[in-house]
């Protein structure tokens, strides 16, 4: 591995002799199969080692005249250039696709996922995933199955980070050789603002307004099940009623007007568009949690007030990319 | 002990393993003291491996190195060598284990396990030796797959399996490299001195009992292929040393050897010549054996003026040489000092023997050939026996057999015949090797035992130089005639292979020496010779290292990319074939009543809007469409699943 590392990410990108490489590797849209001109492979330490071994066992037959001693050699020699070619089957042929990647905060880690599909009838074994020298994840992808291997980032600004070149490499079945690939996936993660620690919400950010085209649903008072919809609160759901059946059911609530704010731009008292991003995250985050309806107002993007997770993800995003289309 | 640390650990018992299997042969050889230490560093590893009692430090490591070393020199006194240094390696691979610290740490020992293995081939080269090498070889490589598999999915036959394969694909390219890689002779640098401590066979002196010994051992000395028939048994006389020096009890050779040539007298008709091949049994002595007379021998021999056959080192493994010989070769060449070294009689102690020859001597007219019949004549009808167990004889040897016990072996009788020449003044010498040889009763070669060690006589003629004449022939010409298993010996002495009336065994006895003797031929001793002869018979001729070379490159690329053919090929993905085969079938039983799968639509959807529209079905839809998506897309196929997917679909009507 170490003698690859000469050649370690994403340094190669840089050097025009390695162009043919930066060339095949990427980046794909749609996913990519693991051609032969993409997967390479050189012996690892062990295997070098295990060169040694032979040219000393060689020597030792020639010079005690142990035929034997060349069987042993020579057999050892074919294994040694089998499994060359059976580390290199390992990974080639391998289909990659962008998986998903959850947004994270600023700050957090980010997680893409790559699908591995291996089209063969046989496992593909210990298929192990880098990025500038540091190993992630290690699978093992089914025969004639779909695998997953996860990427790990420091997400740092808020916007959009892509997954960038990684290295995907095998040394199974003996170690002695390392086959790897390295690929870019168009594969981007929304890193929403880091939200501050505490933020209180600005006088008059809160609107309550009863005119508005809200559903009746309040949060006072008990009123009876319903079947669970895609955006209502998880802190509804009733799970003594879901235990029952097999469906999710909501606890439906009725009087009382549900709180309802706007969080605008221009009532945050910060000065910089960073700071007041992160204020008005943690102003989404708490709503949220809080079950009240809100709205988002910065330039030139409104969105109405509402509740739920499709909602809450929205306006984060907004957030997050504020400022970068 | 970290989590990782100890999850390695756990997996040390199939090194453990490993380190047994691979020593296995080895241990009949070891001292008792380091099988000892082998069990305890043994057992103690197993209570590590059970979590029972932790990794020792570094500090109790080195001690044990300490320990070791002198578990070593107690048994050995060194631990140089090659005993000692295979039993360093063994013990060795055990401490490394001890400290074991990542993955990188169990390849050397599996790398040691390798170097162990090939340390056996100082004590044998044998067939099963070659089997076990192929065991260990499977088995090392089946643990190198443990410890590329990083989550240790992989199950012991899966391993077991894939190993083999490989060791079977790396297999065609072992076979060329091992007929074609030029085979330099000879040693780079030193041999080691004790390569090989037991010797077998004759030894280079000769005293009463040193050959009856032999005729016990029902051993394979070396065997023997003529390109023609065989001469006759009572032809076969395989020399082996000349033993001029005679203290009074003991035959010697000669200790500086000359290396002037023979004078030899080669008759000009072939019709005695005889081309031979010799496989020698390793028996760590330079000297070969030939049957008499040689005259023609292969380079890296030399033949000394004794007409001794020698190489230049040891033969410690199956040796084979290829040489020519003719019964009726005459040696006609005699120095002076030769001369006076062939009378020699040191000793005074048998004055009877000396008047004996003497008178002898006179009475058959001071004729060297008349004296020599009258001698044989004397040991045929003086009661003279031919046997195993001859009694002990006193200071006065060679009086206390011709005048007192009157029996003897082989040795007995040259040894006295060739002191009666001296003492009438005919230069003579003592000569041991083997006599006789039985043809392989279903192959082609024939067998030369331990148990036909035999010593004769050379009597020096001025009209014809040296001329073999054997005693023991006078004494019982059966044993020359028909083999030392039909002499009238004792029955209980001689070696069961010889006398044994069980036919099967002795089938069975001669199947595996005909397998023995291939393997030796092909494998073991193969050589430069047998690389050439092997060359021959394909038709390449004088093929230098160079042209090998070039051989090798070729067939080496061939192969290498048929066997990269083999490794690489896909196989067809049949499964998925199959199970994408059949959800088509199931679709098409659909489109028939109507309902079209779009090519858009996800199996999950389709079946979802099928439920609405024939909603009786909705069991056997939705056990279809799960079987279809956990079979491609799902990460723990199995047969069942697979054929309770292919049933349902079949079954699968769309109207009742």
């Amino acid at each position: 591995m170490s003698i690859t590392s000469i050649l370690r990410l994403p340094d190669f990108k840089r050097k025009p002799a390695l162009k043919f490489i930066s060339n095949r590797s990427g980046p794909f849209d749609a996913g990519v199969t693991l051609t032969n001109n993409r997967v390479y492979i050189l012996p690892t330490k062990i295997g070098v080692l295990f060169g040694l071994l032979l040219i000393i066992l060689l020597l030792g037959s020639v010079n005690y005249g142990k035929s034997l001693g060349f069987v042993l050699v020579f057999l050892l020699a074919g294994v040694g250039n089998v499994a060359m070619f059976a580390t290199w089957r390992n990974l080639a042929g391998l289909r990659l696709r962008a998986g998903g990647c959850s947004p994270v905060f600023s700050g957090e880690e980010a997680i893409f996922a790559v699908q591995l599909e291996n089209l063969d009838p046989a496992t593909r074994y210990s298929i192990a995933i880098s990025q500038h020298g540091t190993e992630y994840e290690v699978v093992d992808v089914p025969p004639a199955g779909v695998g997953q291997i996860h990427l790990r980032k420091k997400a740092g600004q808020r916007g959009l980070i892509s997954a960038g070149c990684f290295r995907l490499y095998t040394e199974f079945p003996t170690g002695l050789f390392v086959a790897w690939t390295w690929i870019e996936l168009t594969m981007q993660c929304v890193v929403y603002p880091r939200p501050v620690k505490n933020a209180s919400m600005p006088a008059g950010g809160t609107i309550v307004d009863g005119e508005s085209d809200l559903h009746g649903d309040g949060v006072e008072e008990y009123t009876g099940l319903r079947k669970y919809q895609t955006g209502d609160s998880w802190r509804r759901v009733s799970w003594k009623a879901t235990a029952r059946s097999d469906e999710l059911h909501t606890k439906e609530f009725a009087g009382g007007q549900p709180e309802m704010q706007w969080i605008e731009w221009k009532a945050i008292a910060a000065s910089g568009t960073e700071d007041r991003l992160s204020i008005m995250t943690r102003l989404v985050i708490d709503a949220e949690a809080g079950h009240r309806y809100y709205g988002l107002r910065i330039p030139n993007i409104e969105i109405q007030p509402n509740h739920g997770s499709r909602h809450y993800q929205q306006c984060l995003k907004t957030l997050a990319l504020y400022g970068h289309q | 002990m970290d989590t990782s640390n100890h999850k390695l650990t756990m997996r040390l018992t199939p090194v453990l393993l490993g380190i047994h299997i691979v020593a296995l042969p080895l241990y009949p050889h070891m001292p008792l003291l380091v099988l000892l230490a082998t069990a305890i560093l043994t057992l103690w590893m197993l209570l590590i491996v059970s979590g029972r009692i932790s990794q020792p430090g570094r500090f109790v490591v080195f001690m044990l190195t300490v320990m070791v070393v002198a578990v070593l020199m107690k048994s050995f006194g060194t631990i140089f060598g090659q005993q000692p240094g295979s039993a360093m390696l063994l013990l060795l691979s055990f401490l490394k284990l001890f400290e074991m610290k990542s993955t990188r740490d169990i390849a050397i020992v599996i790398f040691m396990g390798f170097f162990l293995v090939a340390s056996k081939f100082f004590y044998s080269q044998s067939l099963l030796i070659a089997i076990h090498v192929f065991i260990v070889v499977v088995y090392l490589t089946s643990l190198l797959i443990v410890f590329s598999d990083r989550l240790g999915t992989t199950r012991f036959n899966a391993r077991m399996y894939k190993s083999l394969r490989m060791i079977i694909q790396a297999v065609p390219l072992m076979l060329i490299l091992f007929v074609l890689f030029p085979r330099i002779p000879g040693p780079l640098w030193g041999l080691p001195k004790d390569a090989q401590t037991a010797t077998t066979g004759l030894s280079d002196e000769m005293s009463p009992g040193s050959i009856n010994r032999l005729v016990g051992s029902g051993e394979v000395a070396f065997r023997v292929k003529f390109s023609d028939d065989p001469p006759m048994r009572s032809e076969l006389y395989w020399r082996g040393l000349a033993l001029p020096n005679y203290d009074g009890k003991t035959w010697r050779i000669e200790n500086a050897p000359s290396y002037a040539q023979p004078l030899l007298v080669v008759p000009d008709d072939e019709d005695t010549r005889y081309t031979y091949t010799v496989m020698l049994e390793p028996h760590n002595q330079r000297w070969l054996y030939a049957l008499e007379s040689m005259i023609e021998y292969e380079g890296l021999l030399v033949v000394t003026r004794e007409m001794q056959l020698l190489t230049r080192n040891k033969v410690m493994d199956v040796m084979s040489y290829t040489l020519r010989s003719d019964t009726r070769v005459e040696n006609r060449g005699l120095f002076e000092p030769e001369r006076r070294k062939n009378l020699a009689l040191p000793d005074q102690l048998n004055s009877k023997s000396v008047a004996f020859a003497r008178k002898l001597f006179n009475e058959s007219n001071r004729d060297s050939r008349l004296y020599i019949t009258n001698v044989l004549k004397h040991f045929r009808e003086k009661s003279f026996f031919y046997t195993l167990s001859p009694p002990l004889l006193g200071e006065s040897a060679m009086d206390d057999f011709l005048f007192g016990t009157r029996r003897g072996f082989c040795e007995h009788y040259a040894s006295a015949f060739v002191y009666l020449m001296r003492a009438a003044g005919i230069p003579s010498r003592v000569i041991v090797g083997y006599q006789g040889g039985a043809m392989h009763p279903f192959d082609d070669y024939m067998i030369v035992r331990q148990s036909d060690a035999h010593a004769w006589a050379e009597v020096w003629f001025v009209d014809e130089g040296w001329v073999r004449v054997d005693p023991t022939a006078a004494v019982s010409p059966t044993r020359i005639e028909n083999g030392i298993g039909n002499a009238g010996l004792e029955r209980d002495l001689l070696p069961a292979i010889l006398i044994s009336d069980n036919a099967i065994f002795q089938r069975a006895r001669f199947m595996w020496d005909s397998f023995h003797n291939h393997w030796n031929q092909w494998v073991v001793g193969y050589n430069r010779n047998r690389q050439k002869e092997l060359l021959e018979l394909l038709g390449f001729y004088n093929a230098s290292s160079g042209d090998l070379v070039m051989w090798l490159v070729v067939l080496m690329t061939c192969a290498g990319s048929l066997v990269a053919w083999w490794v690489v090929r896909k196989a067809p993905a049949k499964q998925k074939d199959v199970i994408r085969l059949y959800y088509d079938r199931f679709c098409r039983t659909l489109e028939k009543a109507g309902i079209v799968h779009y090519p858009n639509e996800g199996a999950s959807e389709f079946m979802a809007r099928v439920v609405k529209i024939l909603p009786a079905k909705q069991h056997e839809l939705s056990m279809i469409t799960g079987d279809y998506e956990r079979l491609r897309y799902g990460s723990d196929n199995n047969e069942k699943r697979i054929k309770r997917y292919i049933r349902a679909v079949r079954r699968f009507r769309a109207r009742h």
